[in-house]
């Protein structure tokens, strides 16, 4: 599945799980997204390989993705780091054990909708065992998409009647802008507005070229 | 109402641990064959349960939440 649907799903997961405070919604949700974390080794290797993305790809991206993060041993990381980031309260431990699972499922959906192509390793570093699933839909396979869009138009639903979404995993500021343009709300135009529309402006598009970049979407070609 | 709410919550339980399950447990306990028909069952009906659970309890949530 597509980072963005990780990333809304595991944040309806704790708002579902009756998580209260929106920092550790916020932690349980990036939890859900870490397993990915690996899409820097792409970045780091396409500037290695002079932007090479096909050098970058074969060196890299087909040798590390899935191998080091997909995988119990950085699932219980998770959990712990959760622990250690989660508010000092009582539903502390809940919320490591939430982000835990919500990085555990992370695992299930790539197996499920990452491609066949896209083993995980349950054991690393105990065992390379790859785990995959023939059937598993690609990428860019239509219930992946019909996720993706569902989330995304649930996010808008969901702000407008509850007045939060998961656009909260980029600060409670970026929700409320949501929350206050889904319900037509009007705001005072102050500089600090005015940035900080240009940093969701920048976001949504490179969340865009993210979801569409591996579908192989080119306008020019 | 309330019977819907505690069946979604009980749906989203059993989904996440059979996630799990699956994802953790089934290829070490059960079948290590990629291409096992059970196993392609056992997963996609996890996933609509979990995704059919989340909705309920959002919508749920959301039929509480105070009218704008």
């Amino acid at each position: 599945m597509q980072g963005p649907t990780h990333l809304m799903l595991s944040w309806y997961f704790a708002e579902s799980a009756g998580v209260r405070s929106a920092r550790d919604r916020r932690i349980v949700a990036w939890a859900g997204f870490a397993p990915d974390i690996d899409v820097l080794a792409y970045a780091g290797a396409i500037v290695w390989y002079g932007f090479d993305k096909d050098l970058a790809y074969e060196n890299v991206w087909q040798l590390v993705h899935h191998r080091y993060t997909h995988g119990l041993s950085f699932v219980l990381l998770t959990g712990v780091l959760a622990w250690w980031l989660a508010s000092r309260t009582p539903a502390r431990a809940r919320v490591a054990l939430l982000a835990l699972l919500a990085s555990a499922i992370h695992n299930f959906f790539d197996l499920v909708g990452g491609g066949p192509t896209w083993p995980i390793y349950p054991l690393w570093p105990l065992s390379d065992f790859k785990w995959y699933a023939t059937w598993s839909w690609t990428i860019g396979a239509w219930p992946n998409i019909v996720i993706l869009f569902g989330c995304l138009g649930a996010m808008l639903l969901y702000a407008r009647v509850v007045g939060r979404s998961p656009l909260e995993c980029f600060g409670d500021r970026a929700s409320a802008w949501l929350t206050g343009v889904v319900r037509q709300e009007r705001r005072s135009d102050s500089a600090a507005a005015g940035r900080l529309r240009w940093v969701i402006w920048v976001s949504v598009a490179l969340l865009a070229v993210a979801v569409l970049a591996p579908l192989g979407f080119n306008p020019f070609g | 109402m309330r019977a819907i709410a505690a069946i979604s919550r009980w749906t989203l339980a059993c989904s996440v641990a059979a996630m799990c399950g699956l994802t953790f447990i089934w290829p070490f306990l059960v079948s290590a064959d990629p291409s096992h028909p059970a196993f392609r069952i056992a997963a996609v009906a996890a996933l609509i349960c979990f995704l059919s659970a989340l909705v309920a309890i959002l919508v749920e949530k959301a039929c509480k939440a105070p009218r704008i």
